[in-house]
């Protein structure tokens, strides 16, 4: 299983808000974002919930899981 | 935080006039006034010569600031970074010409009470020139920064993850010179001048850690106030980082201890530069570039 994201649409969906002003945000670095968003870093909760929150949805809207055979 | 750089940025531009001044006054003596400008005769010291030492000592302050400032510089503003990698990059080799100068200081001396020709003279007005460059390109970059203030009120926000690679990146320069200046001093320099004269490659030593010691310096002042010392990916890179550290830097030590060393202190050096190379090099990787392939 992994742990996938719609960040990128969320970020387009808000006013194409740049990875450095979400990272700003939610006090990470832009290379961090940029690392999730490719699924290359799983996030800790405490992070993913402030991601979520920076978008004002809920955490399943911009997490979800993989599953693979 | 925008009054604490505007003040580094105008007390610097005043400190790289003087430098600049105290370099043509070196620059000037040693080519008009060998004699005293390099104590040839090693006999009393003179006014010259501690002027000169004096001047030197400026000269030396001034990049270790200079770097840091560059530092300071990323962190605050976004603009001229090409200006800034280029700038870091002169300042770190104009630094290290610092402890050639003086060895081709002493050899010029030595040469000159001999009676011998003294080419090095031109490698020496070669470093100042380089130090010249550093010096004039940092001025070009205070100055550019007081018009930033002037455009630019408010754009302060942290890059920390800028500071971050440079760090890494100094790593890595660190690691490269002095693991080489190991094997350099083993392989080519004779065995009995090594064991007498392991004080002088000392500064040079510390000379290649200088400018990675000061990054390092610069990122715990920065992050000395907060809860917070890396962000979690940082954080996960650095333990990936310690591991590989680890597994890598023993069976190397291991392998440098079959060589015939004829100092120990070198097997200090090369573990010490190794742990830095090897962290400092697979940090950047994880951090940058793995991902973004």
């Amino acid at each position: 299983m992994k742990l996938g994201n719609n960040i990128r649409r969320c970020r387009f969906d808000k006013d194409e808000t740049a990875q450095q002003e979400l990272a700003n945000a939610v006090g990470v670095t832009r290379q961090t974002i940029f690392s999730i968003e490719k699924g290359k870093f799983v996030p800790s909760a405490l992070l993913a919930l402030k991601i979520a929150k920076f978008f004002n949805k809920a955490f399943e809207e911009v997490f979800y899981i993989i599953e693979e055979e | 935080m925008k009054l604490k750089m505007k003040l580094n940025t105008i007390i610097l531009l005043i400190f790289s006039i003087l430098t600049a001044l105290c370099l043509f006054y070196m620059v000037f003596h040693v080519n008009t006034n060998l004699v005293d400008a390099l104590n040839v005769y090693q006999a009393e010291f003179k006014t010259t010569q501690y002027l000169i030492a004096i001047a030197y000592f400026f000269v030396l302050i001034f990049h270790i600031w200079g770097i840091v400032y560059i530092f300071m510089h990323f962190r605050y503003f976004e603009k001229l970074k090409t200006l800034k990698i280029i700038l870091l990059v002169i300042a770190v080799i104009s630094l290290f010409s610092l402890g050639g100068e003086k060895v081709m200081i002493d050899e010029i001396a030595k040469q000159f009470k001999e009676g011998l020709p003294i080419p090095e003279l031109n490698i020496l007005n070669g470093l100042y020139v380089l130090n010249a460059l550093f010096i004039l390109s940092m001025l070009y970059l205070l100055l550019k920064t007081l018009k930033l203030f002037n455009y630019q009120s408010e754009n302060s926000i942290p890059i920390d993850e800028k500071i971050f690679v440079i760090v890494q990146s100094l790593g890595v320069v660190a690691g490269v010179l002095g693991v080489l200046f190991v094997f350099h001093n083993i392989i080519f320099i004779d065995e009995v001048l090594l064991i007498d004269k392991y004080w002088v490659s000392l500064p040079f030593f510390l000379l290649f850690l200088t400018p990675y010691g000061l990054a390092i310096l610069y990122w715990l002042s920065i992050k000395r106030k907060r809860n917070n010392w890396y962000d979690e990916k940082q954080l996960q890179d650095i333990l990936k980082s310690s591991l590989i550290t680890m597994l890598l830097s023993i069976p190397s030590v291991a392998l440098f201890s079959l060589i015939k060393i004829p100092i120990q202190l070198y097997f200090v050096l090369f573990y010490i530069f190794l742990i830095i190379l090897i962290f400092s090099s697979s940090t950047l990787y994880f951090f940058k570039l793995k991902d973004n392939y």
